[in-house]
Order: C-alpha cells, then sequence, then structure tokens
C-alpha cells in the first residue's frame, strides 16, 4: 500500500515526530508507514488522514500486489 | 485479554534492567569467589541462585512495554515472539530426539520432550480459546455470544480437547 504522508507533510511543513506526537506514535512508525514497510491499521489511518484533514484513500491507495 | 495483565508498563522494563545486572554481577563474583549468605544453601546453590534472578530480571524486561508502546512495536514483538518460541522448541526437539537416538539420558530428553510439549499444549489452547470461544480475548465490537460460537464451532473444541488431553496423559506417563 503507498501512501502520500510524505507529500501531506511537506505540504504543512511538519517533521515525522510533530506528526507522531499527533498521531500518538512513535516517529520510526512515521517513517515505517512513509517508507511502505508498515501498513497501519484502520485506526492509525484514520487519525493520519484526519490529521491532514483529507480522506483516508486521498493519502492510502492500494497496489497491485496487496490483492496477491 | 480481559481481566489478564500480560505486560507490564515501562517501570517493568527498568526494574527488570536493575534486577538482571544485580544477578549477573552476583553470577560473576560467585564464579569467581563464592561466597553464601543462606546457611541451608551450598555454594552451587547461591551461584543457580544468581542466575536465577539474573533470567527472572530478563523475563521482567522481555514483558514489559516499551516507553512508547504502539501498533509496529506490538507487532514486532509478537513477531519476535514468535519466531524464538519456535526456535526454542525446535532446539528442545532437536537436543531431546538427540538424546534419544545416542540413548545419552544426561541430556534428560524426558524433561525436554515435557517442557516442549507443555509449551505447545499451552499454547494450543490459549490460541483455541481466542479463535473459537473468545472467552478472554475483548474486541472493540459488541459482545460476541460464546455459548453460540461454541455450539457452532462443537466440533473443534471437542477435537481440541480430546488431543490436548491426550498429549498431557502423553507427556505425563513419560515423565
Amino acid at each position: 500500500m503507498k501512501n502520500t504522508i510524505r507529500v501531506e507533510r511537506a505540504k504543512l511543513n511538519i517533521s515525522q515526530t510533530e506528526l507522531a506526537v499527533k498521531v500518538g506514535v512513535t516517529k520510526q512508525t512515521i517513517h515505517s508507514v512513509e517508507t511502505g514497510r508498515f501498513v497501519p491499521s484502520t485506526v492509525l489511518a484514520m487519525k493520519i488522514a484526519c490529521f491532514f484533514k483529507v480522506r483516508i484513500e486521498d493519502i492510502f491507495e492500494l497496489e497491485d500486489s496487496d490483492w496477491k | 485479554m480481559r481481566g489478564f495483565k500480560t505486560m507490564y508498563d515501562y517501570r517493568g522494563k527498568v526494574a527488570g534492567m536493575v534486577i538482571a545486572a544485580v544477578g549477573s554481577m552476583l553470577v560473576i563474583i560467585q564464579k569467581l569467589a563464592p561466597f553464601n549468605v543462606f546457611r541451608s544453601m551450598n555454594a552451587e546453590q547461591h551461584y543457580y541462585l544468581s542466575a536465577w534472578i539474573t533470567v527472572v530480571g530478563l523475563f521482567s524486561i522481555a514483558f514489559s512495554m516499551e516507553k512508547h508502546e504502539d501498533e509496529r512495536v506490538k507487532k514486532i514483538r509478537a513477531g519476535a515472539m514468535q519466531l524464538v518460541i519456535g526456535l526454542l522448541i525446535g532446539l528442545l526437539l532437536a537436543l531431546s530426539f538427540t538424546g534419544i537416538v545416542i540413548g545419552d539420558f544426561d541430556l534428560a530428553p524426558e524433561m525436554l520432550i515435557a517442557i516442549a510439549g507443555f509449551y505447545l499444549v499451552f499454547y494450543l489452547v490459549v490460541f483455541h480459546i481466542g479463535l473459537y470461544t473468545d472467552i478472554l480475548w475483548q474486541y472493540d465490537a459488541d459482545e460476541i455470544p460464546i455459548v453460540e460460537n461454541i455450539k457452532k464451532n462443537w466440533w473443534v473444541h471437542l477435537v481440541v480437547v480430546i488431543v490436548m488431553m491426550g498429549v498431557l496423559l502423553l507427556i505425563f506417563s513419560i515423565i
């Protein structure tokens, strides 16, 4: 699953640490999500979307490999 | 798990580090210059007691949460535990098999089999309770009707109970 968290962060000019604090996880978790190494839970995905005031599907997008 | 505290908070990790450090220092001291604290115990018992204290400290570290325990940490922890328990049981089975085949009973194959068997039986019991009965696990959804769930999966419970009883009887008969 790919995502545009990095782009959204850049728009608001906030760091991974700031986002992590806002959604209640560690900086490492945000980094792992951004790089696609960790797929967040629905709750965390919704928190991230809420924080950026966008819909989940505007940030997270399924890839072909997710269907296999 | 509902009603059960499976992890201590971060203070448990700090306490575990202190206990493990003290225990390991005692192990080194007991190895270099044995000394007795309890009259009823000999030097060897004191040495093993020090090692036991160290392992208790490690246990506390292993079952304590990180300062910031989020879903990624939980996932890594579950994966690590799964891998390590798998390797440990594999090691126990390999050692016990070696002991049985070469007839070296200094390896105490019966104890190794019993330990591996108990691990697996308890794991399977707890896992199946969570999977089919949902007595202990709490989901964010509404209550799952336990009786209905048992009725729906009665054959699974029957098989699990029979297999568990059989394995436990086997283990006790070996010991």
